[in-house]
Formats: C-alpha cells, sequence, structure tokens
C-alpha cells in the first residue's frame, strides 16, 4: 500500500509515471478510482476557459500608502523625555551647588548644603527651563503634524473604499431596474392589443 | 521602452507608482478573478473578492522579496481573502444564508450568463458540491498546480492532512459526476 501511495502521490506531484507504475495502480481499486478521478480533475482544469471579467473598478485598488515616519520624527520622539531627564538632573546640580571634583583616582561630585542659593542661580534655571519648553514644543508640534497627516491619509482612503462600495451598490440597482424592466417588457408583448388600447391590466 | 519587465513593474509599483501598479492589476486579474469564482461560485462575489485581494496584495507589496514567482505569492492572499469570506458568510443568519446557496446553486443572472463559458459550469458546480477545505486543495493542486509542500505551507497544515483532504475529494467526484450526468 505504502508503495501505491508513493507512486500516488508521484504522478500527482509531476504528472509523470512508467508503464509498470502505472499498471499497478490500475490493478489496485482504490487507486485505480483516485487515477481515474484525479486525471477527470486534470482535464476539467485544462478546459476551464478564463472568460473575460465584467468591468470592475481597477483604480479603486490603488491607494497612497502612508509613508515611513521619518527619522527626524522618531528621533524627537526619545528626544523630548531625555531632554527633560537631563534638563532636571542638571537643575538639580545647579539647585543643590553640587561641585565636581577631579583626581587621578577619578572623579567626585559634593553638595554645598550650607550657602544660599546666589540670585544668578534662579536665572540660570529660567534660561534651561526657557529652553526646555522650547524643545517639547517642538517635539509636540512634530507629533501633532505626524498625527494630522496620518489622519488625513486614513480618510481618503476611507473615502476611496465608500465610493467604491456606492459604484458597487448602483450597478446592483441598475442590473435590478434592467431585468424588471425586462419583465414589464415582456408583459406588455403578451398582452392582447385591446388590453393595451384600453390601459388595463390583462391577465390569462 | 514600451515594455517592461515583470520586475520593473513591481519594483516601480512598491515604490507607489500607479500606473505601473494598474498594469500589474491587469496582467493577473483573470486568473485571479476566476480563483476566487472558483472559491465562491457567485460571480458578483468573486468580483467582491478579488477586488478585496487586490488591495490587500498593493498594502503588502513592501514585504514581496521575489522569493516566489508573483504570480504564486498573488495567489497565496488572495486563497486568504477567500477564507476570510467564506468565514464571514458562515455567520451570516440562516435566512440569508438559504438565499445565498440558493444563489450559488443555481446562478441565473444576467451577468453570470454572459460571463461564463459552458464547459466552466460543471467545474463551479463540481466545486461547489465539495466542503471548502477540500475545494481549496482541489483549487491550489488541480487548477494552481501547487506542489504538496507548498500547498501546506499556505494552509498552514502538514502535508499528510493536504493528501487526505486531496483523496476525499476525489473519492467524491465519481458520485458527483454521475449524479451531475443523470
Amino acid at each position: 500500500m505504502a508503495n501505491l501511495d508513493m507512486i500516488f502521490q508521484k504522478w500527482l506531484e509531476s504528472g509523470k509515471l512508467s508503464a509498470e507504475e502505472k499498471s499497478l495502480l490500475e490493478q489496485d481499486s482504490v487507486y485505480a478510482e483516485l487515477l481515474e478521478n484525479s486525471q477527470q480533475w486534470q482535464t476539467l482544469a485544462s478546459e476551464y476557459q478564463e472568460t473575460p471579467l465584467p468591468h470592475w473598478q481597477r483604480e479603486a485598488t490603488w491607494f497612497e500608502k502612508p509613508k515611513p515616519t521619518p527619522f527626524s520624527n522618531r528621533i524627537a520622539v526619545w528626544f523630548a523625555p531625555a531632554a527633560l531627564a537631563c534638563s532636571v538632573v542638571m537643575c538639580s546640580l545647579v539647585f543643590l551647588r553640587a561641585e565636581i571634583n577631579y583626581s587621578d583616582s577619578g572623579f567626585a561630585i559634593s553638595f554645598d548644603k550650607s550657602a544660599e542659593v546666589p540670585a544668578v542661580t534662579f536665572e540660570q534655571l529660567q534660561t534651561l527651563l526657557a529652553e526646555q519648553q522650547k524643545n517639547n514644543a517642538e517635539a509636540t508640534y512634530a507629533l501633532v503634524k505626524e498625527a494630522i497627516d496620518q489622519g488625513r491619509l486614513e480618510r481618503k482612503e476611507d473615502i476611496g473604499a465608500l465610493v467604491a462600495d456606492l459604484n458597487q451598490i448602483r450597478k446592483q440597482d441598475q442590473a435590478l431596474i434592467r431585468l424588471q424592466l425586462n419583465e414589464l417588457a415582456q408583459q406588455v408583448e403578451q398582452q392582447p392589443q385591446s388590453s393595451i388600447a384600453k390601459n388595463q391590466i390583462w391577465e390569462n | 521602452m514600451f515594455f517592461q519587465s515583470e520586475k520593473g513593474l513591481i519594483k516601480k509599483a512598491q515604490q507607489g507608482d500607479k500606473r505601473a501598479w494598474l498594469t500589474l492589476v491587469k496582467q493577473y486579474e483573470k486568473p485571479i478573478y476566476h480563483s476566487c469564482l472558483r472559491m465562491v461560485s457567485n460571480p458578483d462575489d468573486a468580483l467582491e473578492v478579488m477586488q478585496e485581494s487586490f488591495m490587500s496584495i498593493y498594502r503588502s507589496l513592501d514585504k514581496y522579496r521575489f522569493e516566489s514567482s508573483f504570480k504564486t505569492w498573488a495567489i497565496a492572499i488572495t486563497n486568504r481573502r477567500c477564507v476570510e469570506f467564506y468565514r464571514a458568510r458562515k455567520v451570516l443568519d440562516e435566512e440569508k444564508q438559504e438565499m445565498l446557496i440558493a444563489e450559488t446553486q443555481e446562478p441565473e443572472s444576467a451577468d453570470f450568463m454572459v460571463f461564463m463559458a459552458e464547459q466552466n459550469k460543471q467545474v463551479l458546480k463540481l466545486l461547489n458540491d465539495l466542503p471548502w477545505v477540500q475545494k481549496e486543495v482541489v483549487e491550489l493542486k488541480f487548477f494552481q498546480h501547487f506542489t504538496f509542500e507548498q500547498i501546506a505551507e499556505q494552509l498552514g497544515i502538514s502535508t499528510n492532512t493536504v493528501k487526505s483532504r486531496l483523496y476525499s475529494a476525489l473519492s467524491k467526484l465519481r458520485q458527483d459526476l454521475e449524479v451531475l450526468n443523470g
């Protein structure tokens, strides 16, 4: 059985068999039927005609694809939180009057808690905060712009799909009206002339 | 240059060239439409599934890496859309389903008669009588000429399952032909 199965599989994959292999299959009632039926399917497939298509909207299959997010925007997404974190660290260092001391063994950070914070420190802080706000605003602008572009594109795709659907419905309606008109024409043709003249509905 | 290679057309379409894409659609609309028709058995549904298939193909075009022929790749996507269509149809309520079955069994619309060759009707009838899982294997084996391995990969099943589905479909053919020929 295993051999017959392999032979039949070989025929299905390649369509070729030696005379000996073919006679082996034909001697077995099950495989003989399978072979005959698959030959029948092959004939049906080869005789199948790819007739012309009905009219359809090829253009509806094309749409503007969303462009990949630009590298600058991807940086902006990461830049804003990173800049904020750096600003907080810098502000903390300034506010706490941190001193960085370098030596041969490394560096050390010390905080002068005794001294009062001079006025100039607050000015620095204000400048840093202003820069930070500016950076945040730029990053937010880039993100909002991207979101608006994306929304616009999606709306365009939706409208395209809606137009395709409406065209399809219109075609179906037209086909229905055509059929109804044909039916009506047939009814009128079958009526006697006298009924048409009197504008009466004739029933046979 | 008047004629472009298929590879050139695909590359242009990948870059968003509308004309190249529409040329590709024209080249493949017939085999894809008829594949859909054989699977869904109704010309209007086939047109709808074909349109959805082409939209999916265009959406995934950037992922096409020329590893298989474009037709093989496109047919695989079309087959997935047909499966989705079949599943969507399955959830219709009973009344609607009866209507659809009536439509597919006796397709008599004017469009159908115009566009359907006489010899194709028998194929559609035989395919329509097969369960869905057997029908898709017959379509891919005899009409698309895929190997068992390719079919198994496309359908996400083992080659043994593919073979068993095909053998069941083949066993059913004799009875169906007898019924069809009276």
